[in-house]
């Protein structure tokens, strides 16, 4: 279904369960899910941030732990917990080694500087080199000096 | 190239930078594999088992860091961590680098080469070393949810997937992207009633075609 305002509102107050996965990338997430529409959702029903290490996208949002996963706001669970694949350390192991073991033996096997000047998309990984910062948006991030990474290789 | 994988410092952090499974390709390719003694304790890798793989067990993270020539992690490396890390040091793991100052000139004085899983980008412009971790996230987001709307958690005493003659419970997903659909993905697959709100049409039609509407 197309997401505005209304439809989200139409769809919040009617559902069991709401799951925010609006994530933009290296951005604060919106606040798509106001307080009045949680205010207004059936008791008991459930609401979970997977964009909370982004500020949560629901306006009644704040980070949980795995030890205290949820609190309740108006009769809604809250379950909001950071850094969710946490909790299930081996998928998670396993899953994430698939995707980044191709990257870390180019690394190793040809070493970074040809690894990365083979793949832009690699190149955008490195963020620090010698002390500079290679990625423009932690350089803008913080006010600091910004060193084009292909100048590097 | 000597790779170190120390143990996840983080609080709560029980993730592995290698398995044993990715040390034993980095013997096959050559290289030597040192790793921090436990450092499969949370995935139910013993130090034997990496040590079957062929990497090295050694006691301390410090040895870790100052043998290694790339260090490979999951988290951001710790104020501790970053002050062992040295220039002619490869780091590749999570970074998170944009909202954390203090991490960032640590990195800086230390002169270390750091790669960031985050912001590796693939042919079709999106994040593939983020992506795993969305959709660990997105599945488990409905794990999550169906367990807390048991009446024991505070919630409305609702199976997800219904039963013979009983509706299932309505689960509404906002965005499209990795994330939501994992979430779509295994809420449709424990019988609830689905809805995925998204801003681009474009992803609505693939998604639709996904789940024939």
């Amino acid at each position: 279904m197309f997401s505005n305002s209304a439809a989200i509102e139409e769809q919040v107050t009617k559902a069991d369960l709401v799951i925010g996965a609006v994530l933009l990338a290296g951005a604060a997430a919106p606040k798509l899910v106001t307080r009045d529409m949680i205010t207004n959702m059936v008791p008991g029903s459930v609401v979970a941030d997977v964009a909370i290490d982004q500020g949560g996208c629901f306006e009644t949002s704040k980070a949980t732990t795995h030890s205290d996963p949820t609190y309740i706001i108006d009769d809604v669970v809250h379950y909001c917990v950071a850094n969710m694949p946490g909790a299930v350390p081996r998928t998670s192991s396993y899953a994430l080694n698939n995707a980044t073991l191709p990257y870390a033996l180019r690394l190793a096997n040809h070493g970074w500087k040809a690894a990365l000047k083979k793949d832009s998309g690699f190149l955008n990984g490195l963020n620090v080199h010698k002390g500079e910062i290679t990625c423009e948006a932690v350089s803008v991030a913080h006010g600091m000096n910004f060193s084009a990474p292909e100048k590097l290789l | 190239m000597l790779i170190g994988v120390p143990k996840e410092i983080k609080n709560h952090e029980y993730r592995a930078g290698l398995t044993p499974e990715s040390v034993r390709e980095f013997v096959d390719h050559g290289h030597q594999v040192v790793i921090e003694t436990q450092l499969g304790a949370g995935i139910g890798a013993t130090d034997d088992i990496y040590r079957e793989a062929g990497a090295e067990v050694v006691n301390t993270a410090a040895e870790v860091f100052k043998r290694g020539e790339m260090i490979i992690k999951v988290k951001e490396p710790q104020p501790d961590e970053c002050r062992m890390l040295r220039e002619d040091q490869l780091l590749f793991t999570y970074l998170h680098l944009a909202p954390d100052l203090q991490q960032t000139q640590l990195l800086i004085e230390s002169g270390v080469t750091a790669i960031a899983y985050e912001t590796v980008t693939d042919a079709l412009g999106t994040l593939p070393l983020l992506a795993p971790m969305s959709e660990v996230a997105g599945r488990l987001a409905v794990q999550a949810g169906a367990h807390n709307l048991e009446k024991a958690n505070q919630g409305r005493g609702v199976l997800l997937g219904g039963v013979t003659g009983v509706a299932p419970a309505r689960v509404v997903v906002i965005g499209g992207g990795v994330v939501g659909n994992n979430s779509a993905f295994v809420a449709a697959g424990m019988g609830a009633n689905v809805t995925i709100l998204d801003r681009s049409n474009d992803r609505l039609r693939e998604l639709d075609v996904q789940y024939g509407g």
